[in-house]
């Protein structure tokens, strides 16, 4: 479980997030929306350990995640990124097996369960035929797989991904989804999603927290959220939203 | 499998076995490669080998060559070692010890120590090195400063923040050596990396500092691989990357500033060997630096062959050889840069 109280982020001069109380619990998928440079980034970031709050605090089941040094954290909260600017001549091996950096330390190298640990995971996200394949060679999708490969390596209970559809066709978006999901069931991971397509957060997300001006608007299930009146006072344009023919689920479309 | 797990390495020590023979074979008194075998193994304990060789060999052999062929070895050690933990570092494959300006300003600093005991003996002194030392470590502190933007260095800045300082370095050092007149021209050729000291002295000044910097430069493999999916990943993966960074570039400026205050500027070798590594056996930081730094040692082994045999009877400097061989190949990286920023 992590937990964000009164969170304040941002970097010098400029506060990007205010007072933010958010808490995602295990088998959970938070999905965190809003406009673009709302700060849903920047929420991974400090969420990561990587960004240091401002005020407030950013807790890992009851441990304050800025006090513990980078090994430590990187045991508890793992991070998919976007998949851009890999090192594109590491093999996919290579790259999920970074994954288990938190329990090597400087001079360590890989035991034996290290290697099964990350093979499970390459398993899992189904990489395992990439293995010995160039990541400059894989399609943006395998990449994206590859990266959430390495963040299940890294054992940790909490894993935030930002954007990991962004730069994917629809079958391939749908795939990383899917895995994600099937994911945080399977393993009860507590799971920040930031992802832009209100759409695919109607589908997959338990939970979303629509960011506005700094600050959550509104938190709940997707339709109390992705309501015509809240989308459209936050994005600023007209909002339709209808049930999905197939699942019953919100439906959002833009436009006049 | 296994086999092929093992194949780097068995290709790095043979290409040091013959560059190393090839060295001590070669020169103006020609010492058959057999002889020269039979001559260092002679040398080991526990073997019994008859001296059937004439003396002046011995001479030759013992009191030149291999003295020369060790600090030659050691100094590509250096050279290739820190310029694959430079690359690693600053995540960009035009990284080098020269182009970044390190190694002036080390010169710079080794200089200075010179003169201030000018001209007392200073070889087998801890001065010229740990100058040379202080000099490279604010080298790169200004060179990174200056061409940092964001988190990230660019090739661009990198190169220009490189060439300004070592510009600024190099006339500091013309300067202070055409204020002290005495042994100009030993200094100029030391500059241009010359291997021009002779004998075992300057080896065993440079072991201690050499092993020191390069062993813990081999253990940094892995942390340095963390490092090239960029600071904020390197960070989300559970490394410190700051204690990082000041430990690479301690032990990789100690690595270079060693190899200037014992051999000169010897420019390129950090570049070419790293990145001809790289695309031979991969770009795992774990296996590039070690065999960067066996491939700069044989690298500057022949290096030294070309500049004793050129100009025979005369001998060029190393670092003229290096130059002439690593120029065109940095210009060609910096062509394929262009036209493809992430190629590496």
């Amino acid at each position: 479980m992590i937990e964000f109280k009164q969170l304040t982020v941002g970097y010098p001069g400029m506060t990007v997030l205010r007072e933010l109380d958010l808490r995602v619990e295990p088998g959970e998928v938070l999905a965190v929306v809003g406009p673009n440079g709302v700060g849903k980034s920047t929420l991974v970031r400090a969420a990561s350990g990587a960004l240091q709050p401002l005020a407030g605090s950013v807790e890992v089941d009851g441990r304050l995640l800025h006090e513990l040094p980078p090994a430590q954290r990187a045991r508890m909260v793992s991070v998919v990124p976007q998949a851009t600017s890999l090192p594109p001549a590491f093999t996919a091996l290579d790259v999920v097996i970074l994954g288990r950096t938190p329990y090597l330390g400087w001079l360590g190298s890989e035991s034996e369960q290290d290697r099964s640990l990350a093979a499970e995971a390459m398993a899992r996200t189904e990489t395992q035929d990439l293995a010995q394949r160039r990541v400059g060679e894989l399609s943006g999708g395998e990449q994206q797989r590859l990266l959430i490969a390495r963040a299940l390596a890294q054992g940790a209970p909490v894993m935030l991904l930002d954007e990991p559809t962004a730069h994917l066709d629809l079958r391939h978006q749908d795939r990383v989804l899917k895995l994600v999901r099937r994911l945080t069931n399977e393993q009860g991971l507590s799971v920040l999603l930031a992802l832009h397509d209100l759409n695919l957060v109607a589908r997959f997300a338990d939970r979303v927290a629509l960011l506005s001006d700094g600050r959550v608007r509104k938190i709940g299930l997707p339709h109390e959220v992705l309501t015509p009146e809240e989308l459209a006072a936050v994005y600023g344009i007209q909002i339709h939203v209808m049930a999905n023919p197939f699942d019953g689920k919100p439906l959002v479309l833009a436009g006049d | 499998m296994k086999l092929r797990r093992y194949l780097p390495w068995i290709w790095a020590a043979g290409a040091l076995l013959a560059a190393g023979l090839a060295n001590a074979a070669i020169g103006a008194v020609a010492i058959p490669v057999d002889m020269v075998a039979r001559m260092v193994l002679a040398r080991l304990p526990l073997l019994e080998i008859e001296p059937n060789w004439p003396a002046a060999f011995a001479t030759i052999l013992y009191e030149i060559r291999l003295p020369n062929l060790a600090l030659t070895a050691l100094t590509g050690l250096a050279l290739g070692g820190s310029g694959a933990a430079f690359q690693g570092l600053f995540r960009n494959p035009l990284a080098d010890p020269y182009v970044i300006g390190i190694a002036s300003g080390a010169g710079l600093g080794a200089v200075l120590a010179m003169a201030l005991r000018w001209p007392a003996d200073w070889l087998g002194m801890a001065a010229v090195p740990l100058a040379g030392f202080v000099g490279a470590l604010l080298t790169v502190a200004v060179v990174y400063r200056l061409s940092s933007v964001g988190k990230t260095t660019p090739v661009t800045t990198l190169i220009l923040a490189g060439v300004a300082v070592s510009s600024f370095a190099t006339a500091l050092t013309s300067l202070i050596l055409l204020l002290s007149t005495s042994e100009l021209h030993r200094a100029v050729t030391w500059m241009v990396g010359g291997f021009s000291l002779g004998g075992w002295a300057p080896v065993l000044a440079s072991v201690p500092y050499l092993a020191l910097a390069l062993g813990v430069l081999v253990s940094l493999g892995r942390p340095l691989d963390v490092l090239q999916f960029g600071e904020e990943q390197a960070t989300q993966l559970g490394l410190d990357v700051d204690r990082l960074k000041l430990v690479v570039v301690v032990t990789a400026s100690l690595a270079a500033a060693t190899a200037v205050s014992f051999s000169g500027i010897i420019a390129f070798v950090g570049l070419v060997v790293p990145h001809l590594t790289r695309l031979l056996w991969g770009p795992s930081y774990r296996r590039l630096i070690p065999l960067a730094a066996l491939g700069g040692a044989s690298f500057l082994l022949l290096a030294d062959i070309l500049a004793r045999a050129l100009l025979a009877p005369r001998e060029l400097p190393v670092g003229v050889v290096t130059s002439v061989i690593g120029a065109p190949f940095f210009l060609y990286l910096l062509a394929r840069a262009k036209r493809n920023l992430r190629a590496w």
